[in-house]
């Protein structure tokens, strides 16, 4: 039987979920969609930032305050890692994409081990006053363990594409990719530009692991399910279109949601796939990027 | 005298060696032009002089208020930041951000972005056409207007020699007529000292004050204008490779 609230409460289940999502693939939108650069290590990122957030909050630091304290070392981290990138495959005239998903694949495994020598391969979770609660309107049971973290996307995303749109060094990095002969013609040296959105990209990932260890328990290897549907949530809304990777996440979110209420919860994985396919059938450019 | 001097360079792609031995020499406020047929190895001399292509042997000095730096081991961005700026072959605007985000990138290096407003309002009265479009997505121009904004672009890091490489190249030749204004009318307002390599030469030896003939990779004569009127067929002679 189809009861409305049922129905209502997965729709909303599935915005929030999608926001959350949004800001998993954020990271991957500046490194994928704008740089080009296939880093499929950016969701085991958001697990190592996830425990990172874990290890503040053993401390008495609320999950997003401990986010914010993560941005500047994620950021730095993220730099290590793109000059170790570039000092393998760029020098050298440029990566092709096997290599630098092998080495990106390396990369995550790397971490994946680390996190476990480090925090063991059990559950871990984050135990907040709020985080147990529910907020009740009407018929719909929205848990503020979900709807916190679903919060923290629309403000990452805009600060993120606010300054990527408005500043001088955000044209610099939604140039680089294009034409990076570009940049250096202007005086700007493109390697440092890539390393900067390399950082800003990792730095996300603090703020997505804090989103995600709220939501539910997280162990050192959370990061490959992810994988799949952060870079279908890139590719689908368009290389380099970062406000609607949040549209399109949320689209995800609530078909996940629904097909997990309605049909069998084991199939919601593949939904982002399946969407993937069909957006892309209709519009190879993806949703919101410009035919190139 | 400040000046830019190359002295023998060689250079290649790989084991194919394009420039051999080339010297020649730009001094402030001249207007020089490089003259050859396609294949000769202007824009790799002047992916040498930007750092793009590296020297194989030989020099390029820039020697500037007493200062003589070599160009030859720093990278690009270095090179403009110390006063070059090139029109490229193929232009090289970032296509899909607008005029004014071309301009504003150009002029937001940490050399000169405290005169950004300046630089910028310059180009714009050089060039009202950009200003009229500013918020037009570079790639959507007509190829004249791109070149245009290449030239303004050049302006934007504050440059003491503008390097052209043939900046009429695919245009109609009213077009080229426009482009070739903007330039002579650059030197006229600021004495601009400009390295302009062209093939189709009528135009551009009418603005230069010398001009060398690049042939297979090795300057093949050197005209001045003080030596009297240019004669075309000598230059046409010159390009073809013929002694
Ligand atoms: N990236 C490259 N790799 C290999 N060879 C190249 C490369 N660029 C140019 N060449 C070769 O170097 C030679 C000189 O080319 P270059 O582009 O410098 O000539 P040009 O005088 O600028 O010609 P045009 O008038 O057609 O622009 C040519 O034989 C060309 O094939
Ligand atoms: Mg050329």
């Amino acid at each position: 039987m189809l009861s409305i609230d049922i129905l209502l409460n997965a729709i909303v289940t599935g915005i929030l979920l999608g926001s959350v999502y949004a800001s998993l693939a954020l990271g991957l939108g500046i490194t994928f969609g704008i740089l080009h650069i296939p880093n499929i290590a950016h969701p085991t990122l958001v697990v190592a930032g996830a425990f990172f957030v874990y290890t503040l909050t053993q401390w008495g630091i609320d999950p997003i305050v401990a986010a914010v304290i993560g941005l500047v070392p994620f950021y730095l981290l993220g730099v290590v890692l793109y000059a170790f990138y570039s000092a393998v495959f760029e020098r050298k005239g440029g990566a092709n994409v096997l290599q630098s998903l092998t080495l990106f694949f390396g990369l995550s495994l790397v971490i994946e081990i680390l996190l476990s020598l480090g925090f063991g391969s059990e559950l871990k979770s984050v135990s907040v006053s709020y985080i147990g609660l529910s907020l009740k309107l009407g018929v719909l049971t929205v848990p503020y363990r979900l709807l916190i973290p679903a919060l923290l996307a629309p403000v990452t995303i805009a600060a993120v594409w606010l300054y990527l749109s408005r500043t001088n060094s955000g044209t610099a990095i939604r140039a680089v990719a294009h034409e990076e002969r570009a940049l250096s013609i202007a005086g700007l040296n493109p390697a440092s530009v890539k390393r900067h959105a390399f950082g800003i990209a990792t730095a996300t990932a603090v703020i997505a692991g804090a989103a995600l260890i709220m939501v539910g328990p997280i162990e050192p290897f959370a990061g490959r399910y992810q994988i799949g549907r952060v870079f279908a949530i890139v590719v689908l809304a368009g290389m380099g279109s970062i406000p609607g990777s949040l549209v399109i996440a949320i689209i995800i979110g609530i078909a996940e949601a629904l097909v997990s209420s309605y049909l069998n919860p084991s199939w919601s994985p593949g939904v982002a796939f399946a969407i993937l396919l069909l957006g892309l059938a209709l519009r190879p450019q993806g949703l919101f990027g410009a035919a190139r | 005298m400040n000046r830019l001097i190359i002295e023998n360079l060689s250079a290649g792609y790989g084991a194919v060696s394009v420039l051999r031995k080339v010297s020649l020499e730009l001094n402030e406020s001249e207007m020089v032009a490089l003259l050859g047929m396609n294949g000769n190895g202007k824009s790799t001399l002047f992916n040498c002089i930007l750092g793009f292509v590296r020297a194989s042997a030989g020099r390029i000095v820039l020697e500037w208020n007493g200062k003589n730096t070599d160009l030859t081991k720093l990278q690009p961005h270095e090179i403009v930041r110390l006063g070059l700026s090139i029109v490229p072959e193929g232009r090289r605007l970032v296509p899909n951000i607008s005029v004014e985000d071309n301009l504003k990138l150009a002029g937001s290096n940490p050399g000169v972005r405290d005169r950004m407003k300046q630089n910028l309002a310059y180009c714009f009265e050089t060039f009202p056409l950009l200003l009229e479009r500013r918020r037009q997505i570079a790639s959507t121009m007509s190829g004249g207007q791109q070149q245009l904004l290449a030239i303004a672009r050049s302006l934007m890091t504050a440059p003491k020699i503008i390097i052209i490489d043939e900046p009429s190249v695919g245009l109609a030749p009213i077009v080229v007529r426009d482009v070739l204004n903007a330039i002579t009318q650059l030197r006229e307002k600021s004495n601009m000292t400009i390295l302009m390599a062209e093939q189709s030469f009528f135009q551009a030896i009418d603005v230069s004050s010398r001009a060398y003939v690049l042939s297979h990779g090795s300057i093949q004569r050197e005209f001045k204008r003080s030596d009297g009127e240019i004669a075309h067929d000598e230059i046409r002679r010159a390009m073809l490779g013929a002694h």
